[in-house]
C-alpha cells in the first residue's frame, strides 16, 4: 500500500504543476475570443465601407464566426474541468447508487464515522445532503449554506419547474407565505397524469411548513459543526420524527434544507492513502427533481472514480433499467477517459444478503454488462459495506491499487482531449483567417502605372509641404504669443490665478475651512490637551500650506482647457483638413490620437511621424509640475517657529492665552499670516504668466520639427500616403483598389488574433 | 524785513489715503531725534497741526499694540491741510524756520491745473505755484505689489501721473521764472518697509523699487529737465514711515474703471516698536537747499550784483522769501560756523544753539544711503 500512497503523492503534485499551463490556456481562448469579436466588428466595417468592392464583400458576408465562438466556450469548459480536477489536492472516489442500496454504510465503512454523522435505515430514503469525506487527523464537518437564492435556485424551483408551477417565490417571506395546491387535482391535467406528481408536491409543502427549523441557516455563510451535531444537517427525519409530526400537526424539521454541501474531516480507520477524500452522490431514483443533473455535475468536478454500489436484494437482484441509467449517466461523466473500466467500479454489497442472491446478481452483470467476459465493461468488487476490514480489503485498496496504476493514463486521456478539441478550434479559427485574407484585395502601389506612382509621390510631397507651411505660420503666432504679457490666453490664466486666490481667501474666512467657531473650539479643545498653543498652530501651520497649495493647482482646469484649444486648433484646423476623410469622425485630441495610431499601424509603418504626434500628445500643463516650484518659497513663512532678530534662536511664532479668547487671537494671527502666503504665492504666479505659452510655442515646434524635418520624413510621409491613399485623396486615384483605413484594421485584427494563437 | 519766522513751502502731491499725514509725522518725530541733546526743536506751530499729528499718533501707536496695522483705517485727507511745523532754538523764533506742508485731495489735481474749483482749491493751487519743494509722495507697496496685467495698467490711473505730470510740468515753468530761487523735487516712495532690509526688513528690493519708480516717473523727470535743464534738483527719497510693518496683501477693485481701487494690508512685524528711517533726509534737502541758494545770493551780492538781486526779488512772487532766508542768516553769516559744518556735519548738529548754525549743519551731513540724486540741480 506504501507504493500505492507514495505513487497517488506523485500523481497529485504532476497535476499541480500542469495548473499554470491550463491557466494560460483558459486565458488565451478568452483573450482570442476577444479579438474574434474585434475582427468581425472589422470585417463588418470593412465590408460596408463605401469603397470596398462587390465581390470582397460578398465574400466577407459568407464568413461564420457564431459557430467558432460556441467551440471556443467548449474549449474553455473542458479546460475548466481539466482545471478542476487537476487543483484538487485530494484523490477523490465517488460513492453512488440508488438509495437503500448500502451506500452510507459503506461511507461509514472506509470513513469510520456513524449514523451520526453519515445516517443509514431501513425504510425512507436517509441522506439528504451531498457529502465529502476527507481523511484528516481533525474530526469536524464544515457545512456550505445556502442564502436564499441559492436554495431558490437550486432547490425550490425545480420543484416548481417539475410541477408547472409558477417561478419559484423571491423573498423568503413570500415562500413562508405561497400558496400551494392543496391536492394533485389543483395542478395541471398534465402533471395530474404523472405519478410523481403527488410525491413531488408533497415534499414541496414539506419544506414549507418545516421553514422555521432552517430558515435561520439560510445566510450563505459556512458553517462549522462537531461532527456529534451533524446528522440533522445531513439526513430527512427519521420514521419516528415524521411520525411524530403527523400526530402533533408540527412539521418535522428539516435543516439539511439549508444545506449546500458538507465537507467532513475525519481519521480514516483503513486510510493507507493520505490525500484521500470519498465523496457522497445522492441516490439516483431519488424523488429530487434535479437530482440527475445535479449527481452529473458532481462528477465532472469532484471524483476520479466512482463507486457504483448495488445490492441484491429481493427482488432487485439483476441488473435493471435503472442500473444501466446510472452507467449511461456515468458515462456523460466519464468525459475523455475511454475505458469505462477505469472510471468505474461494480460494487456488489453482500452484507445481510443470501448468497443465492448474490450469485443472481453476480451471473446478470456478466452476461448483461459485461458481455459474458469478466472485467470487460467494468471491473466488480464484491464486500460487506458494514464490514469496515472487508471494505479496506476487497473494496478500497482495489480502487487505490488501480488508480495509482492508471490515474496518470486517465488523467493524460482527459489532457489530450481537451488539447484535441483545442486543435479543432484553432483549425476552425485558421479557416477563417485565411477566408480573410483571400478575400481581401490589397491595394498595393505596386499596381499603380509609373504615372500613378508619381502622382502619388507630388501628393505626398505637397502634403507635407503645406502642412509646413501651416505649422511655421502656427509658430510664429505662439512665439508672439509666448512674448507679449496681454491676450485672452493670457488673460484667461490670470483670471484662473484669481479666481483660486479668491477661493483660498473664501476658505481662510471660514475659519480653514471649517467654520470659526469650529476651528475656534478645536483649538481650545486641544489648548486644554497640550497645555500649550504651539502644537495645534504647527498642526495648522502644515495644514493650511498644504491647502493652499491645493487651491492653486486648481488652475490645472484652465491648463486642460488651455491644451484641449491646442488639440483642438492643430487638428481641426491645421491637420485634419489636410488628410482628406483619414480622420473623419474624430476631432481635437482623439483626431491627433487617431492620426499616431494610424501611422504606427500602417502596413507600412510610419514610426517617428508617429512619435512626433505622440510626444505632441505628451505634453502636460499642470501646477505641480511646471509651477509649485517655482512658487513654493512663497508658503516658506508658514513655519510655526521663527528666529528672534536679537539672540538668534529659533521661538514659537505664536504666544496666545491658553482660552478662548486666545483662539480666536490665533485665529485672526493665523489667517493674517495665510493671507499674506496666499498672495505671494498669487503675485509669484502671475509672475509666471508666461510660462504655458513658452511651454505650448516649445513643444509645437518640437513637433513640427519632428514631423516635417526628421531624417524619414519625406520617406514616411510617402509611405503614409500608400497606405492611406483612398482616405486622403478620395476619388483621385479611383479605379484602382481601395487601400483604405477600414482594409488596415481588419489586417491589423487578423494579426493580433494569429499572435495570439501562436502564443 | 520780515519778523516772522523763515517759511518754507512744500507741496505734497499724491493720492488720497497714501500716507501724508503720516510721511509728516515721520518727518517730526525723525528730526526730533536728531536734534535730541540740543537746544533745538521741531514741532507744531498751531494747534491744528498738533490736533492732527496727534490724532494719527494715537491711532497708529494703538494699532501697533494689537499688532493690526491697516494703513487704509488710518484717517486720510478729504480736505486740504496745511501742516505748520517750528524748527527753532526757545526764545529765538523769528530766527527759526517755518515749514508749510499743503496736503490736498488726489482727486483735486485737475481742478488745481485749471484754477477751477472752490476758494479752498484755488488757495491749494496758489501754493502749490509758490512752493519750492513739490513732494511726490508714492505708495511703494501699490508699485510693487502689482502683479496682473490689470493691476499694472491700473498704477498710472491710481497715482494720477498723467495729472501729477501736467501740474509737475507747470510748476516748472514758473521756477524757470524765478531761478534765483530754490526748486527741488523730492519723488517720495513711502511704505517702504517690505523692500528695504535695512530697517527690519528681510529682504532687499530696493533696486527693483527705484527701476519701477524710474519706468513711471522717467517721463516727468524728462519733463522736469526739458523746461528747466540742471536747475531743478531732483531726489529720489523712499521713507519708512512706521518701520515695523511688513505687506501683507492687497485689496484692488475696478480695475476696468476710470478709478481703481488699491486697498493694501500690513502685519506689525517684530516688537512692534515704530522705527522711522529716511524722513529726516526730506529735512536735510530742504536745508542744503537754503544753503545752497544763501550762498547764491551771498555771491550776487559780492558779486556787487545787487541791481541783479534787486530784480530778481521784485520779480520774485514770494517776496519775502529772500527776507524769510536773511532771517535766519542775518546779514552775514558765520564762516567759522559754516566752516565746523563742513567738517563734521553731525557734530555740528549737536552743538547747534540756533536754526542757522543746524541749517549749516545739516545741509553738510550726507543723505541716508537709500537717496538717490536724480538731477542736482547745478548747472553744468
Amino acid at each position: 500500500m506504501n507504493q500505492a500512497q507514495d505513487k497517488i503523492t506523485a500523481i497529485l503534485h504532476t497535476r499541480r504543476k500542469e495548473l499554470p499551463e491550463i491557466e494560460r490556456q483558459i486565458a488565451r481562448w478568452e483573450k482570442l475570443k476577444q479579438e474574434l469579436s474585434s475582427l468581425e466588428s472589422a470585417v463588418s466595417t470593412l465590408r460596408k465601407h463605401e469603397t470596398t468592392d462587390g465581390q470582397t464583400q460578398q465574400t466577407l458576408s459568407t464568413l461564420r464566426f457564431s459557430p467558432v465562438y460556441e467551440a471556443i466556450s467548449d474549449t474553455v469548459a473542458s479546460l475548466s474541468l481539466l482545471k478542476a480536477r487537476f487543483s484538487r489536492s485530494t484523490l477523490n472516489i465517488g460513492v453512488s447508487g440508488r438509495a437503500r442500496v448500502g451506500k452510507s454504510t459503506l461511507l461509514q465503512s472506509i470513513s469510520g464515522l456513524d449514523d451520526e454523522q453519515i445516517p443509514t435505515g431501513s425504510g425512507l430514503p436517509v441522506t439528504a445532503v451531498r457529502s465529502r469525506i476527507f481523511h484528516s487527523v481533525h474530526s469536524r464537518a464544515t457545512l456550505t449554506l445556502h442564502n436564499y437564492e441559492s436554495f431558490r435556485v437550486d432547490v425550490l424551483q425545480p420543484y416548481h419547474a417539475a410541477l408547472d408551477l409558477p417561478e419559484a417565490p423571491q423573498t423568503l417571506e413570500q415562500f413562508a407565505s405561497y400558496l400551494y395546491p392543496r391536492s394533485d387535482v389543483e395542478l395541471s391535467e398534465a402533471k395530474q397524469q404523472e405519478s410523481t406528481a403527488i410525491p413531488v408536491l408533497r415534499r414541496l409543502k414539506e419544506m414549507q411548513a418545516a421553514l422555521p427549523s432552517y430558515q435561520e441557516y439560510l445566510t450563505g455563510a459556512e458553517k462549522v459543526v462537531g461532527l456529534d451535531d451533524l446528522r440533522k444537517f445531513v439526513a430527512y427525519p427519521t420514521a419516528e420524527e415524521e411520525d411524530a409530526a403527523h400526530h402533533t400537526g408540527r412539521p418535522a424539521p428539516r435543516p439539511y434544507l439549508a444545506v449546500k454541501d458538507v465537507q467532513i474531516e475525519c481519521p480514516f480507520p483503513y486510510a493507507q492513502v493520505n490525500e484521500l477524500g470519498i465523496v457522497d452522490l445522492p441516490g439516483l431514483g431519488e424523488l429530487a427533481a434535479n437530482a440527475e443533473e445535479h449527481h452529473l455535475e458532481g462528477l465532472q468536478n469532484d471524483v476520479d472514480l466512482v463507486m457504483l454500489v448495488k445490492r441484491p436484494l429481493e427482488g432487485m437482484a439483476y441488473w435493471g433499467k435503472e442500473d444501466g441509467a446510472a452507467t449511461n449517466l456515468l458515462d456523460k461523466a466519464r468525459g475523455f477517459i475511454q475505458n469505462r473500466r477505469d472510471f468505474v467500479y461494480l460494487v456488489i454489497n453482500t452484507g445481510g444478503v443470501d448468497e443465492a442472491k448474490i450469485k443472481a446478481l453476480r451471473g446478470d452483470i456478466l452476461r448483461s454488462v459485461n458481455d459474458g467476459q469478466p472485467d470487460k465493461h467494468f471491473h466488480v468488487l464484491e464486500t460487506n459495506t458494514a464490514d469496515p476490514k472487508d471494505v479496506y480489503d476487497n473494496a478500497l485498496v482495489p480502487v487505490l491499487n488501480h488508480l495509482a496504476e492508471r490515474l496518470p493514463v486517465m488523467d493524460k486521456q482527459v489532457r489530450d482531449g481537451t488539447t484535441a478539441l483545442a486543435s479543432n478550434v484553432t483549425q476552425r479559427v485558421e479557416q477563417i483567417l485565411g477566408d480573410i485574407a483571400a478575400a481581401l484585395v490589397k491595394g498595393k502601389s505596386s499596381n499603380l502605372d509609373s504615372s500613378e506612382q508619381e502622382s502619388l509621390i507630388r501628393e505626398a510631397d505637397d502634403l507635407r509641404l503645406k502642412l509646413a507651411v501651416s505649422l511655421s505660420e502656427e509658430i510664429t503666432e505662439l512665439h508672439k504669443k509666448a512674448r507679449q504679457d496681454s491676450g485672452p490666453e493670457f488673460q484667461a490664466y490670470e483670471d484662473a490665478v484669481d479666481q483660486a486666490y479668491n477661493n483660498v481667501n473664501a476658505w481662510i474666512d471660514n475659519g480653514f475651512g471649517h467654520g470659526v467657531e469650529k476651528w475656534c473650539g478645536n483649538a481650545y479643545a486641544r489648548f486644554a490637551r497640550d497645555r500649550n498653543s504651539a502644537g495645534f498652530a504647527g498642526d495648522e501651520l502644515n495644514h493650511i500650506r498644504v491647502e493652499i497649495s491645493n487651491f492653486f493647482s486648481g488652475i490645472d482646469q484652465h491648463f486642460e482647457t488651455a491644451l484641449d484649444a491646442l488639440w483642438n486648433h492643430l487638428a481641426d484646423d491645421i491637420i485634419s483638413p489636410r488628410f482628406g476623410n483619414l480622420l473623419q469622425g474624430n476631432s481635437g485630441g482623439a483626431a491627433l490620437s487617431t492620426l499616431c495610431h494610424l501611422m504606427a499601424e500602417a502596413e507600412e509603418p510610419c514610426q517617428g511621424l508617429s512619435q512626433a504626434v505622440q510626444e505632441l500628445l505628451a505634453l502636460r500643463l499642470d501646477y505641480r509640475t511646471q509651477l509649485h516650484p517655482k512658487v513654493r518659497r512663497a508658503l516658506d513663512d508658514l513655519q510655526s517657529e521663527v528666529e528672534d532678530p536679537e539672540t538668534g534662536e529659533k521661538k514659537a511664532r505664536f504666544t496666545v492665552d491658553l482660552n478662548p479668547a486666545g483662539a480666536e487671537r490665533l485665529l485672526r494671527e493665523m489667517a493674517s499670516l495665510a493671507r499674506a502666503a496666499a498672495y505671494r504665492t498669487r503675485k509669484a504666479l502671475m509672475q509666471e504668466a508666461m510660462v504655458p505659452a513658452l511651454v505650448i510655442h516649445a513643444a509645437v515646434e518640437q513637433f513640427d520639427d519632428a514631423l516635417i524635418r526628421s531624417g524619414d520624413s519625406e520617406k514616411e510621409f510617402r509611405r503614409m500616403a500608400r497606405c492611406y491613399r483612398d482616405d486622403i485623396w478620395p476619388g483621385l486615384f479611383a479605379g484602382v483598389e481601395a487601400a483604405t483605413a477600414k482594409g488596415v484594421a481588419v489586417i491589423n485584427a487578423v494579426k493580433a488574433v494569429r499572435h495570439t494563437l501562436a502564443s | 524785513m520780515n519778523d516772522k519766522a523763515s517759511e518754507f513751502k512744500i507741496a505734497m502731491i499724491a493720492p488720497s489715503r497714501i500716507g501724508k499725514t503720516s510721511l509728516v509725522t515721520a518727518v517730526l518725530q525723525d528730526t526730533k531725534e536728531l536734534l535730541s541733546g540740543t537746544p533745538l526743536s521741531i514741532r507744531p506751530s498751531d494747534a491744528k497741526t498738533s490736533a492732527r499729528i496727534n490724532q494719527h499718533a494715537n491711532q497708529l501707536r494703538g494699532s501697533l499694540r494689537e499688532r493690526e496695522f491697516d494703513a487704509g483705517a488710518m484717517s486720510g485727507t478729504e480736505a486740504s491741510f496745511e501742516f505748520n511745523l517750528s524748527l527753532n532754538s526757545p526764545g529765538k523764533e523769528k530766527n527759526g524756520l517755518n515749514l508749510k506742508l499743503l496736503d490736498f485731495p488726489g482727486g483735486w489735481l485737475p481742478n488745481l491745473l485749471h484754477w477751477e474749483g472752490s476758494k479752498e482749491q484755488n488757495e491749494c493751487a496758489a501754493f502749490v505755484r509758490q512752493a519750492s519743494v513739490l513732494l511726490l509722495v508714492v505708495d511703494a507697496s501699490l508699485i510693487m505689489e502689482a502683479s496682473s496685467s490689470r493691476e499694472k495698467r491700473a498704477i498710472d490711473a491710481i497715482l494720477n501721473i498723467a495729472e501729477t505730470e501736467q501740474i509737475v510740468e507747470e510748476w516748472t515753468k514758473e521756477r524757470h521764472a524765478l531761478s534765483s530761487e530754490p526748486a527741488l523735487v523730492i519723488i517720495c516712495p513711502v511704505k517702504c518697509e517690505s523692500y528695504f532690509a535695512d530697517n527690519g526688513g528681510s529682504r532687499d528690493k530696493s533696486e527693483e523699487l527705484y527701476q519701477k519708480i524710474w519706468q513711471l516717473y522717467g517721463n516727468l523727470v524728462d519733463i522736469i529737465i526739458a523746461e528747466d535743464p540742471g536747475e531743478i534738483e531732483i531726489l529720489y527719497m523712499p521713507v519708512d514711515t512706521v518701520g515695523c510693518v511688513e505687506f501683507s496683501h492687497a485689496d484692488w477693485a475696478d480695475l476696468d474703471t476710470a478709478t481703481p481701487l488699491f486697498r493694501p494690508s500690513f502685519c506689525v512685524r517684530g516688537s512692534g516698536k515704530q522705527k522711522v528711517s529716511g524722513a529726516n533726509d526730506i529735512l536735510l534737502a530742504v536745508s542744503k537747499q537754503i544753503i545752497r541758494y544763501e550762498e547764491k545770493r551771498r555771491q550776487k551780492t559780492a558779486e556787487n550784483s545787487k541791481r541783479i538781486a534787486e530784480e530778481a526779488r521784485k520779480h520774485a512772487e514770494n517776496k519775502g522769501f529772500w527776507e524769510s532766508i536773511a532771517g535766519i542768516f542775518g546779514e552775514t553769516t558765520s564762516d567759522k560756523a559754516a566752516k565746523v559744518a563742513r567738517e563734521n556735519a553731525d557734530i555740528a548738529i549737536k552743538n547747534a544753539t540756533t536754526t542757522a548754525e543746524l541749517v549749516q549743519a545739516l545741509a553738510n551731513k550726507k543723505f541716508g544711503k537709500r537717496v538717490k540724486a536724480i538731477s542736482t540741480g547745478e548747472k553744468s
